[in-house]
């Protein structure tokens, strides 16, 4: 009876170690199938201003740095870059001017973000020696597309359905339910129902088939967060008793499919806190959760028989 | 929307890191706990003959010098890896899974059962029973006074079927508190935090605002119809005494010690117990905010524990100053012995500090303040327990060493029932032994050596970090200390292993700690044993999974990025 082991990973938001980790992940953990689960990108970008006299400074994660010259900013931007965040070098009058130009900004970061998912794309091209699946996330931009689909090793499953093994099916969705931070791919749960219906309607054996969508479904212990006040910016967490008020903030569609559908696997990520395994019906859900500030891979390995279907799963924290 | 928006910012979800450093070092502050039965044995049992010439106010300064380079330690290891799962994830990174495993499932899960169950039984002996039994002195209530003597029996929880009841309904309402969930618990949390605090400075308060001779006039005035109700000859012999404060003095008989540092050193293994969990905050890493910031770090853990020290330093002065050393000594050496045909004691609750300050006051409010207080702070220990016991039964499943049912988590509270549950039973277990089995409690009387395993274990993690774990270490802020070439991280690991083998050794060699009075040479073998079962459920486990293709080592290992 033959087998295939998946390594599922999501959001990984930019730290370029996570998705050196990932691509190598297949050979470390002996896995057939890549699939990452979107979120790709990065959110944050990390200004240096370079100073009249030759020397940097920064302000990230709450300290000052200071650099003597560009080989020390260089050795910084290896700890930005672990991190997920993009480095901005500019002269002081150049970020005070782009304080007043929010388009100009935005431009500088999209470029910056699809600079490193190329570079990302080459570096699985060069090292990937299994397939990887890697569709984008709610908070990833349109633009993240047409890169992924230039790789040579890498798919992106989004508008398809592909074969894991020789048997098991993928669907792969990338949206979420609406955050407040009104992401680019956030819909409503009316249309998340209808695109998943459409991608659903595509499947030999919904039964035997693999959901990876990058939502989790609602209330299913994939997706307890705290709840937050969108009023204000960045969104706070709502504080009651003198705690903060956790909920489930998964997609109430992605459940509802899945229990009509009772599909043999699940694979979720978006809320990063929320590492666990539950079971919906028959079908084994799972979310990975998410550390890539820290540069750790989190993952999970998930044995399938090409017969019996699912047969057993294993967090990794590499 | 905020003018604060930085220069660069786009939508994107998430939200991790909710903790502020401020709230974690709280957090710590309580772990370390207002309240324990630990503060209650250093104030008797340090006075006494088996630590002959302590100097309780020198042993908690040293503690807390002695006790940095751990926390320095654990604020560096924290920094450098900021994530969820504290030391198991450090060691089991580090050192070896296996290792990992054994010591926090055996320290923080397995030996908190017991503190758990045993505090359960100190909520009754230390806090209710002198309550009821100051009530019923006031009151003349037959009810209260029925009470008491029920949970006073012999003076102790041995064989005492109404603390065993009352000790196994406290055990089923913190597994009640707990499965409602983190938010209930989060609200009962400042509730049992601001009882116990306003009891620990109530009894500040009422030392502060007492001088040493208005503590003898009214522990006097307060003993002298009880020991007339209960026995006229004694009560003549009180009287000739000066009054029973003199009489516990001159009874007792005994020489003024010379001062001794090795004494004092000793006393180590008692501060120790609750001293040492102001890292407590390392199993919520990932949710705290600057997480990786070492001065944050240091502020939580190096921060929080010199803080406490200094409360506890005021609380030693005033105890010292106002109740007076000799009393105390001589106090709790007659009530150490147990004979009741030598000891002269007339006391009708468990004479520890708390009840006895309560005493000299004779408002019923105060009595109430101090020792319903002193049980919130109890309790609140037994429910922290739960919760740090839990995650670690919780990770080690979802590692896949346990089985898989443990991380059941309820959809409505969020709460882990299944480990919740083997939690309760787990107290439960303990509870009886103590109370019914207790010669079988001669195998707990090294408890604290079960603890001290993980710390041996973490210091050694920090000694080797820097060397087996280079690119993470490099990365972090600790990279920055060095001594030479020699990473500080390592130093304090060092300094902080000898301190801890030094603890150790007092578990196993030293005095009886007072609550681990029973010594037994077999509870360093139960101890190792206990560690040892939990290194086979390990093994086990890795034979288990391996038949169903899942390679345990594979949960610890990292992926070399290059």
């Amino acid at each position: 009876m033959a087998s295939t082991r998946l390594l599922f990973a999501t959001d990984v938001h930019g730290s370029d170690p996570v998705w050196q980790k990932f691509v190598k992940g297949g050979q470390f953990y002996k896995a057939d199938v890549l699939i990452l689960g979107g979120d790709i990108t990065g959110k944050n970008v990390v200004s240096v201003t370079e100073n009249s006299d030759g020397t940097f400074s920064a302000n990230f994660q709450g300290q000052k740095h200071d650099f003597k010259n560009k080989s020390d900013v260089m050795n910084f931007d290896k700890i930005v870059r672990r991190t997920g965040s993009y480095l901005y070098v500019a002269s002081k009058s150049e970020l005070d001017e782009l304080a007043q130009n929010k388009e100009k900004a935005d431009q500088i970061f999209t470029d910056l973000i699809l600079q490193r998912l190329k570079e990302w794309i080459d570096y699985a091209d060069k090292f990937a020696t299994t397939p990887i699946y890697v569709n984008a996330g709610n908070d990833d931009d349109a633009g993240v597309d047409p890169i992924i689909a230039a790789s040579s090793k890498v798919t992106q499953p989004e508008e398809k359905v592909v074969l894991v093994d020789s048997k098991h099916e993928m669907i792969s969705a990338g949206f979420a339910n609406i955050t407040p931070w009104h992401c680019p791919r956030d819909y409503t749960e009316e249309e998340i129902a209808k695109r998943l219906d459409r991608k659903i309607s595509l499947l030999k054996d919904p039964h035997s088939s693999i959901f990876n969508f990058h939502c989790p479904p609602v209330n299913s212990g994939l997706d307890t967060c705290p709840k937050l006040d969108a009023s204000v910016y960045p969104p706070r967490p709502i504080m009651s008793g003198g705690g903060v008020v956790l909920f489930g903030a998964g997609s109430t569609s992605v459940r509802e499919a899945i229990e009509r559908e009772q599909p043999m696997l699940g694979l979720h990520g978006h809320i990063h806190e929320s590492k666990n395994i539950s079971r919906i019906g028959r079908t084994v859900c799972i979310n990975p959760g998410s550390e890539y500030g820290e540069g750790v891979l989190r993952g999970v390995l998930v044995n399938i028989d090409d017969q019996k279907g699912y047969r057993s799963y294993q967090f990794v924290s590499g | 929307m905020s003018k604060d928006k930085p220069v660069f910012s786009r939508a994107s979800s998430g939200l991790v890191r909710e903790i502020s450093p401020h709230q974690a070092f709280i957090y710590n502050f309580m772990a370390i706990g207002f309240y324990g039965f630990t503060w209650a044995t250093l104030f008797s049992v340090g006075y006494t003959g088996a630590f002959l010439g302590a100097n309780i106010g020198l042993a908690i300064v040293l503690m807390a010098i002695s006790a940095v380079p751990f926390y320095l330690s654990t604020a560096m290891l924290a920094s450098a890896m900021p994530r969820a799962g504290g030391d198991y994830v450090w060691q089991s990174r580090t050192l070896h899974p296996a290792l990992a495993f054994a010591s926090t499932f055996s320290a923080w899960t397995v030996w908190q059962w017991y503190f758990a169950s045993f505090l359960g039984t100190v909520i009754f002996t230390l806090g209710l029973q002198p309550l009821f039994a100051l009530l019923g002195m006031q009151t003349g209530n037959a009810s209260y006074q029925t009470i008491a003597a029920d949970l006073a029996i012999g003076y102790s929880q041995y064989d005492n079927n109404y603390v065993f009841l009352a000790t196994t309904l406290v055990i089923i309402l913190g597994f009640a508190v707990a499965a409602l969930g983190i938010k209930f618990y989060v609200r009962l949390q400042y509730l049992l935090f601001a009882g116990s605090g306003i009891s620990a400075f109530t009894v500040l308060g009422v030392l502060a605002s007492t001088s040493h001779s208005q503590f003898i006039s009214r522990f006097n005035a307060f003993m002298t119809p009880l020991i007339t109700s209960t026995n006229a000859t004694q009560a003549t012999v009180v009287a000739n005494a000066g009054g029973y404060y003199n009489y516990i003095i001159s009874t007792a008989a005994l020489s003024s010690p010379s001062f001794s540092l090795w004494a004092t050193f000793l006393l180590f293994g008692i501060i120790w117990i609750s001293f040492g969990y102001a890292f407590w905050s390392i199993y919520n890493l990932s949710e705290i905010k600057r997480a990786g910031n070492l001065s944050s770090q240091s502020f939580m853990q190096v921060g929080s524990s010199l803080s406490f020290a200094f409360f506890l330093l005021a609380l030693w002065y005033l105890i010292q100053n106002v109740i007076g050393i000799d009393f105390l000594r001589s106090f709790f050496t007659l009530y150490a012995n147990f004979d009741p045909s030598t000891n002269p004691l007339a006391f009708f609750y468990t004479p520890y500090y708390p009840a006895l300050v309560a005493s000299i006051s004779s408002s019923p409010l105060i009595w109430g303040i101090i020792l319903v207080g002193l049980t919130f702070g109890l309790f609140q220990v037994i429910l922290i327990v739960y919760f740090a016991s839990t995650r670690i039964m919780l990770a080690s499943s979802i590692d896949r060493v346990l089985p898989e049912k443990i991380s059941y988590v309820n959809d409505r509270t969020h709460s882990p029932l299944v480990a919740l549950i083997i939690s309760a039973i787990g107290c439960e277990a303990f509870l009886y032994l103590i109370v019914y089995q207790y010669t079988f409690t001669s195998y707990f009387s090294t408890a604290g050596l079960a603890t001290q395993i993980a710390y041996i274990l973490i210091s050694v993690t920090a000694i080797v970090f820097p060397f087996r774990k280079k690119d993470i270490f490099e990365a972090s802020p600790a990279s920055k200390y060095k001594l030479g070439s020699l990473p500080i991280l390592s130093i304090v690991g060092f300094l902080s292993l000898i301190v801890n083998l030094f603890i150790a050794y007092i578990f196993i060699f030293g005095p009886p700690l007072g609550f681990l009075s029973v010594y037994s040479a077999s509870s360093i073998e139960f101890v190792i044993g206990i560690f040892v079962a939990c290194l086979l459920i390990y093994f086990i486990a890795y034979g288990v999974r391996k038949g169903q293709k899942i390679d345990l080592t594979l949960s610890f290992k990292e992926v070399p990025p290059e």
